[in-house]
């Protein structure tokens, strides 16, 4: 998985359109919900091998935070 | 007094000490703009609230999470002819709010409902353009009906079946 199919993802988890997200956004103006944040955290084990804990989450303040979670495993 | 201790949270049957907690909660915004009634609470109101409450047998339970209790999670109108109740839950504190507690909450609540009480269905009324807990309500298994009361405040009915599928996936993803 690359950045841009990260971002993809986080569209789907959020109902946004394809291509709204950029990395700058703050989560705070997005429907990030706790269904996204399950949805987040099953990802990342399925898709990236990587256990995220919902305690690293909640203190994610913006996309780009996201992005830093699981930034080690995306290809280039 | 009746806790419930899973997944990381502690519910506590609510007593008449958190009465003016739990109204201020209520009251704020953040809460209140999602639910059906929206009016301000007022004590007396509150104290009304809370009679009926112990004498329909309904569960309201503070969500304690760490210590901190964070919300409000309850099985109301518990009719053990039809197997049925009606579920509700907020969370009121801020740094909780769209996080995995309010699952980690619903599932506590929900394997009680399940395995100790036995019923076999679970239901909740949702208005419609709350489309935050539409989306969580599904994810956990309720299906909407077309029965709407006034106000577009929807029926969802969980099915027990339906909830132990849909628990499964979300203990898997949050390892709990």
């Amino acid at each position: 998985m690359n950045k841009q199919e990260f971002f993809a993802q986080l569209e789907e988890f959020m109902e946004l359109d394809e291509g709204r997200l950029t990395g700058v956004e703050a989560l705070d103006d997005l429907p990030w919900d706790s269904l996204a944040v399950v949805s987040f955290i099953a990802m990342a084990d399925e898709h990236l091998e990587l256990a995220v804990k919902p305690a690293s989450l909640a203190e994610a303040k913006s996309v780009a935070d996201l992005l830093a979670l699981v930034a080690d495993k995306l290809d280039n | 007094m009746l806790k419930l201790e899973k997944y990381g949270v502690c519910l506590r049957l609510i007593g008449p000490d958190d009465l003016e907690m739990v109204r201020q909660w209520r009251n704020s915004p953040e809460v209140a703009n999602y639910m059906a009634y929206r009016e301000h609470i007022t004590p007396e109101m509150q104290q009304n609230w809370y009679k009926g409450v112990c004498e329909r047998g309904d569960l309201y339970f503070i969500i304690n999470v760490a210590g901190k209790q964070v919300g409000v999670i309850n099985l109301k109108n518990i009719d053990f002819v039809k197997s049925e109740s009606e579920g509700g839950i907020f969370i009121a504190e801020k740094s909780f709010q769209n996080t995995h507690i309010t699952y980690c909450a619903s599932l506590c609540q929900g394997d009680f409902s399940f395995e100790v009480l036995r019923l076999q269905r679970g239901i909740i009324h949702v208005l419609d353009d709350n489309k935050r807990a539409i989306r969580y309500n599904l994810s956990i298994g309720y299906k909407p009906t077309e029965e709407v009361e006034a106000g577009g405040n929807r029926l969802y009915t969980l099915e027990k079946s339906d909830y132990y599928r849909m628990s499964a996936k979300i203990k898997k993803a949050l390892q709990i």
